[in-house]
């Protein structure tokens, strides 16, 4: 590969030089080539701002004993990624009524996370809890070689470049998205959300006493039942049908003792969502 | 200000104060316990008129392989033209990648990196062009603006500076999986219309090195065809075979708020920026139909 010079500018000769990047062509060139795991055993876990935060002592100390259990073991490394929850709703209200756009609104909603994944680092850190940001991905390798537990806001970072949607004003990507992308980028070995019901039902059964649990199904059998609720954010869906790595998440009810340790060996015990 | 209010306004459900009972402790809010995945929260959000930031402010999004590649050929006069148009406008400019970004996906797919890491990586093509910017235009009062400072924005702007911003947008590891092929969707373009958006600015103009969009790459194509204007979505529907801008540009720009056209003009010829800017239709105008 050289340099080509020619009177009107100084290029690079890759396969990419001629071609628009919004062209069919450019889409073809990424196919085939394999996708490498970055951090293939790692398990990425998410705990539920409004599920398990705000729940407080009761739901939030058992799990972090669970996670220390599994610390002492050393079969899994863990990166957990951390909800907002009614705070975060809070400053959503706040901003909705000052007619803030879509970018303020994913701009605020990033502290709340930061605040639960604080506490969160503070109660693991006898265990090797730290806490990490964004910036900090490239130090994960040490971090495990040093058996630490990774605590993370789960927010992504896109912040006022959050896209509007058509309609309404409350981000699209919030804390799930944030955790699973997290996952696949790394090419995580599981990713599974901790909130406080057994996973995926056909209607949110905190308000339908009717919904009926669903113990595993695919994106699209989920996307074709239109569902008015879902436990997770829906462009997790859509993310899942287009992954390389991560082609699966669990739902799991945190406050059962050991579910988390059985979700991290495989076992079935939530929703299971899965690529078609 | 607003004629359509947001439907979960406080005042209806009373002041903010904790709600317990369900085991959790919640804010009292609009939001209240609420499921924000509920699939009639988008119309609850929804307002005619959002709050711009600095709508004053224009937006000027210049080609990497269009026009910083080309050296001081194309660079200088356009530096020469912005720092003129300075006296009249107010805007902020970033800077997209080239042919270095180009070659970093390249390298990067082949060595198997997923979206996210290429994406991550593809910034440092478009900061090296932007730190040569700043440094052109340093002595006219050029200043970095750090990524998501936008507070700083208003102090530069009041103060007569030209802020230069980074231009991919802040996804890196967290770029979504692109729906084919492997190059991140949200590029240098997509970045500069989200500023553009969350600044809620009143123009953002694309500099690139053709007088507008065509059917095809007039560069390749002698026979490719000038369009003028044309809506986002009809734009889409069209299925060009060559964009000159990203392709989830056009598609964001369906959602805009503030934004609600781009236009496209030839850096080459720097008067037809100064034009944009006075509001003139010169190069092309893709805009939002709805």
């Amino acid at each position: 590969m050289s340099l080509i010079r020619d009177a009107d500018r100084t290029d690079i000769d890759t396969p990419f030089r001629e071609i628009s990047f919004s062209s069919a062509a450019a889409n073809k060139l990424g196919e085939g080539h394999e996708v490498i795991r970055i951090l293939p055993d790692v398990h990425v876990i998410k705990v539920g701002g409004q599920s398990f935060m705000d729940r407080g002592r009761s739901a939030v100390i058992p799990l972090v004993e669970e996670i220390a259990a599994l610390q002492v073991q050393g079969k899994h490394d863990l990166l957990v990624g951390v909800g907002g929850g009614t705070r975060a709703r809070h400053a959503y209200a706040i901003a909705l009524d000052l007619g803030m756009p879509t970018s303020v609104l994913a701009k605020v909603g990033q502290n709340v996370p930061v605040q639960n994944a604080r506490l969160l680092q503070l109660l693991l850190a006898k265990h090797g809890g730290i806490l990490i940001d964004h910036d900090m991905f490239g130090h994960l390798p040490l971090y495990y070689r040093m058996g630490c537990i990774p605590v993370m806001p789960g927010m992504p970072p896109f912040s006022f470049w959050e896209k509007p949607g058509p309609k309404g004003r409350i981000p699209t990507h919030r804390t799930d998205a944030g955790v699973y992308l997290t996952a696949e980028v790394m090419g995580a070995a599981s990713c599974i959300f901790v909130k406080d019901e057994k996973g995926l039902y056909t209607a949110n059964p905190k308000v339908d006493p009717n919904a009926t649990f669903i113990p595993r199904i695919s994106v699209k059998e989920l996307k074709a039942m239109n569902l008015p609720d879902l436990v997770v954010e829906p462009v997790v869906l859509d993310y899942l049908q287009r992954a390389h790595s991560v082609r699966e998440i669990q739902i799991i009810d945190g406050r059962v003792p050991g579910n988390l340790t059985k979700a991290l060996n495989g076992e079935h015990v939530g929703s299971i969502i899965y690529a078609d | 200000m607003t004629s359509k209010t947001w439907a979960g306004r406080q005042a209806e459900t009373g002041g903010a104060e904790f709600a317990v009972g369900d085991g959790r402790t919640h804010l009292n809010t609009g939001l209240m316990g609420a499921s924000l995945v509920r699939a009639d929260l988008a119309e609850q959000t929804d307002v005619e008129h959002e709050v711009a930031m600095l709508p004053d402010c224009a937006v000027l999004a210049i080609g990497g392989r269009s026009i910083m590649d080309r050296g001081a050929k194309a660079v200088l006069p356009l530096v020469d033209a912005i720092v003129k148009a300075r006296e009249d406008n107010a805007f902020v400019v970033g800077v997209s990648g080239g042919a270095r970004l180009r070659h970093v996906y390249h390298i990067g797919i082949d060595l198997g990196i997923p979206a996210g890491g290429l994406a991550q990586a593809a910034g440092a093509s478009e900061e090296q062009n932007v730190a040569m910017l700043q440094h052109l235009m340093a002595r006219h009062g050029a200043v970095m603006l750090k990524r998501d400072h936008f507070d700083d924005a208003a102090m530069y702007l009041k103060n007569g500076l030209i802020p230069l911003v980074i231009s991919v947008p802040p996804y890196h590891y967290w770029e979504p999986p692109p729906r084919a092929g492997r190059v991140p969707e949200n590029g240098s373009d997509v970045g500069m219309f989200l500023t553009a958006e969350a600044l809620g600015a009143r123009c953002c103009i694309f500099i690139k090195d053709t007088d507008g969009l065509y059917s095809d790459d007039p560069h390749t194509n002698p026979d490719a065809e000038f369009i003028p204007r044309i809506g986002a979505q009809e734009l889409i529907d069209r299925d060009l075979p060559s964009l000159p801008v990203d392709r989830m540009l056009v598609e964001t720009l369906r959602n805009a708020r503030f934004v609600r056209q781009i236009q496209l003009v030839n850096g080459l010829k720097p008067e037809q920026m100064i034009q944009a800017l006075a509001g003139e239709p010169v190069g092309t105008i893709i805009y939002r139909e709805d």
